[in-house]
């Protein structure tokens, strides 16, 4: 047993009875300076679990914007559906620390992006595939998501399930 | 009771007035709208009994459905049945949204796929999207709408003990009409069954 871990066994049982502060001090006193290297803290699972879904929601917002430019007669019909994705977004990120809100996300969403003339047109059938897909994985994210963020998924992932049926509707 | 339990509970009670309600739905509708309230019909029994069976697997006891139910307005048109099959699809998505917050992650899949064919079948029965299924609408907000149907919201299906016992299978019955239903969806919806 090293020096350090018996007054930190000592400082613990110090700790009950006289205080924190002393047994602080025991420890501070005996510590060595050996520069032990800073490991950066490991990342937030529920953070990265939201850039994640956060990124993936950019992207299907990116999808409708490419599709409305590619087929301008759906334009505004599909505009609600990117509306209500722009909305999952804001939520989505509305639940990131404020830390972590402050640093760019993974793939920051630009709207000149999608004006990009080697953009791929995207048809109704790809945004419905892209919706089928994204509320199929819903059920699985929710599972390593806070109690808040589950239920926000569950809501977007019904959302999504909609809007497969809802696309099927649309007509040019 | 645990908040599992508390949820699951509510859920099955939300069930369980969802069945009864298509009884009333499905003697209200005809051809491919009775079609489409005998197959919700099926589909809520079926997760009425996959709740029941969970909480079973938990060491509780499921609720039993209540003998009748009260409806929050009387179901006398196809229109009516159409905007109660809304609420009670409604409803049940907020109840499972409710059962999501659990730890449990079977629990959470077995919500999100609910809560995606209820917002589904809401969609069926009158197609108006909203971007937070299940969620509290903000006062004086919309939901942005896929077609200009307005959106419904009203009141759930509450139990009514007083009331005879009535039949599950889609029928040409005619819920009592009752004008003290209250009004706040989410406790009548989830007081069902006691």
């Amino acid at each position: 047993m090293t020096r350090r871990l018996v007054l930190r066994t000592a400082g613990g049982a110090i700790g009950g009875t006289v205080g924190g502060v002393a047994a602080a001090g025991l420890v501070a006193g005996c510590s060595s300076r050996t520069a032990e290297p800073r490991r950066p803290k490991p990342p937030d699972p529920q953070t990265v679990l939201l850039r994640s879904l956060i990124a993936g929601k950019e992207q299907m917002i990116e999808l409708y914007q490419r599709a409305a430019l590619s087929q301008a007669r759906l334009a505004g019909a599909l505009e609600p559906f990117r509306q209500r994705h722009v909305a999952h977004l804001a939520a989505l990120r509305a639940l990131l620390p404020k830390e972590a809100a402050a640093t760019p996300s993974v793939s920051g969403l630009s709207p000149t992006v999608s004006a990009s003339p080697s953009a791929e047109g995207v048809s109704l059938s790809g945004l419905r595939d892209a919706e089928r897909k994204a509320s199929a994985a819903r059920p699985a994210q929710t599972a390593g998501a806070s109690p808040a963020l589950a239920q926000l998924l569950v809501s977007v992932g019904a959302c999504e399930a909609v809007h497969v049926v809802a696309l099927g509707r649309v007509r040019g | 009771m645990g908040e599992a339990a508390d949820a699951l509970a509510k859920a099955l009670s939300a069930e369980h007035a969802a069945v009864y309600a298509y009884g009333v739905v499905g003697g209200r509708t005809s051809g491919r709208l009775r079609a489409r309230a005998t197959s919700a019909f099926d589909a809520h029994r079926a997760r009425r009994d996959r709740l029941r069976t969970l909480i079973e697997q938990r060491g509780g006891r499921p609720a039993e459905p209540g003998p009748m139910y009260r409806l929050p307005f009387e179901v006398r048109t196809t229109a009516d049945a159409v905007r109660l099959a809304v609420i009670v699809e409604e409803r049940l998505t907020t109840a499972y949204l409710e059962l999501a917050a659990d730890r449990d992650p079977a629990l959470r899949r077995l919500a999100a796929a609910a809560a995606q064919e209820c917002a589904t079948r809401a969609y069926g029965w009158q197609p108006v999207v909203n971007a937070f299924p299940g969620m509290p609408q903000p006062a004086g907000a919309s939901p942005s709408p896929a077609t200009a149907e307005p959106a419904t919201a009203g009141p759930g299906v509450s139990p009514d003990d007083q009331a005879p016992s009535d039949s599950e299978a889609p029928s040409d019955s005619q819920a009592p009409p009752d004008s003290e239903a209250p009004t706040d969806a989410g406790a009548t919806v989830d007081g069902g069954g006691q």
